[in-house]
């Protein structure tokens, strides 16, 4: 399943209010942008990152670890711009 | 025919002004009375097109409530909020998730709906965090709404009457947004106090509000007379000829006196003895800003910043006070503008 075309990085939520709707909302218009399929990983769980509410389930509070995946034409940008989002703490620090 | 019993509720007042009008209700808990049928395969295909209108026209109405509430610079965090619902609207968790059930269960929409929404509710709700877990009301504004174009309980603003007097358990920012100043002469909620969205909108769009009557939407039946007094914070509920009467004369009264106000407030407060005096306005909003000018304050005594917190789910950030600050100043400019930094008691949640 984890072929060798894709992108991931792994990344720890910052800002204190953690992945919630707002941040969320952020996150999943910007992954929407990126025609690559875009997958957050948190532990055992992995949801859609282009799904605000399937973003929502997976607890993303401050000091989480979650990992970026992408898959396909845009990968290597798409996982590069969502990192650095989660990184600035959606602007919101 | 007898006469209809007559009640009188009291509120919170939310937003000033006096209307009287026929009830109105949008009643959200109508989404809990959904059919629930199994369908043949044949009908698949219509099911599926009388879903993916109703996302449609959900989107339409909330692009149109974000339309209305940019119109009115109302506070840029109910935007926000409006925003994320919408992206909810396309969330594949969602749509794809009802189509999918009504294609493989062959169940109709509204049952997909409240199946899909369910587990999403679920979801969430497992989720270790108040903060985050407290998002399911989002969840639970879209799929009201989505729901209500689906069960076609056209009750989504743009088809009110005249003198209409809106009554709901809540509102959604994009209920309260919807509410068409020409034919929504006011609005009462069960829940809700000053600081609560439908308060806060209502300000802004000069709408009569009382909200907290508790029992409101469970009393009014739809047709009903109302008295809407938002200066006291009373609702009257089929009220006497005399009510109504004297009501019309407290309404007159109370714009003849605005009218009246204003205009003089236009002139510069000068004592008998010649002192000039300048008169300031308190604001908790930056919205305020210009009600507080039109009725003739030379500046601002007091800006109570905390406001910015109550009214939204996250803390502001610095560069959200500076915008605030910065176009209260300018709006006020030249007249001075006294801002204090925050008291954020626990006076201030109720």
């Amino acid at each position: 399943m984890d072929n060798a075309e894709m992108r991931q990085e792994r990344v720890t939520i910052s800002n204190r209010l953690g992945l919630h709707a707002r941040a969320a909302a952020l996150f999943t218009k910007q992954a929407s942008a990126f025609s690559s399929k875009i997958e957050v990983i948190k532990d055992h769980l992995r949801v859609n990152g282009k799904s605000i509410m399937e973003l929502l389930t997976i607890a993303g509070i401050q000091g989480t670890q979650i990992t970026i995946r992408a898959e396909g034409a845009d990968e290597e940008q798409a996982v590069e711009a969502l990192v650095k989002l989660v990184k600035n703490g959606f602007g919101e620090r | 025919m007898e006469h209809a019993q007559v009640h009188i509720l009291h509120g919170v007042p939310a937003s000033a002004g006096i209307a009287i009008g026929e009830a109105v209700l949008i009643d959200m808990k109508k989404i809990e009375r959904y059919p629930r049928l199994k369908i043949p395969e044949d009908r698949v295909e219509d099911e599926l097109l009388r879903f993916d209108e109703a996302v449609a026209l959900s989107q339409r109405q909330i692009r149109e409530a974000i339309g209305t509430l940019e119109s009115h610079r109302v506070v840029k965090e109910h935007v926000l909020i409006l925003e994320t619902h919408l992206l909810m609207l396309r969330d594949p968790a969602l749509v794809d998730r009802v189509r999918a059930l009504i294609t493989s269960e062959r169940i109709n929409a509204e049952w997909a709906l409240k199946r899909a929404l369910g587990e999403i509710e679920e979801a969430i709700q497992s989720v270790d965090d108040e903060y985050l877990r407290s998002r399911v009301a989002d969840t639970t504004f879209v799929g009201e709404r989505l729901m209500r174009n689906l069960t076609g309980k056209k009750t989504s603003g743009f088809h009110l009457a005249q003198n209409s007097i809106v009554v709901a358990h809540d509102l959604s920012p994009a209920d309260t947004a919807m509410l068409n100043k020409g034919t929504v002469l006011g609005f009462a909620t069960d829940v809700g106090g000053m600081t609560s969205h439908t308060a806060i909108i209502a300000h802004s769009l000069e709408i009569p509000a009382v909200v907290g009557l508790e029992n409101a939407s469970a009393l009014v039946n739809p047709g009903d007379t109302l008295i809407l007094d938002g200066i006291s914070g009373v609702l009257i509920v089929n009220p006497s000829e005399s009510q109504i009467r004297e009501y019309q004369q407290r309404a007159r009264s109370y714009l003849s006196l605005e009218l009246k106000l204003k205009e003089k407030a236009r002139e510069p407060a000068i004592t008998k003895d010649g002192k000039r005096i300048r008169v300031m306005g308190n604001l908790e909003f930056k919205e305020e800003v210009k009600t507080v000018l039109d009725h003739g304050a030379e500046g601002i005594g007091l800006y109570r910043t905390e406001f910015l917190y109550l009214v939204r789910r996250d803390i502001p950030t610095e560069e959200d006070h500076f915008d605030a600050y910065r176009s209260v100043v300018e709006a006020v400019s030249p007249y001075n503008t006294v801002i204090r930094t925050l008291d954020l008691g626990g006076d201030k949640f109720y």
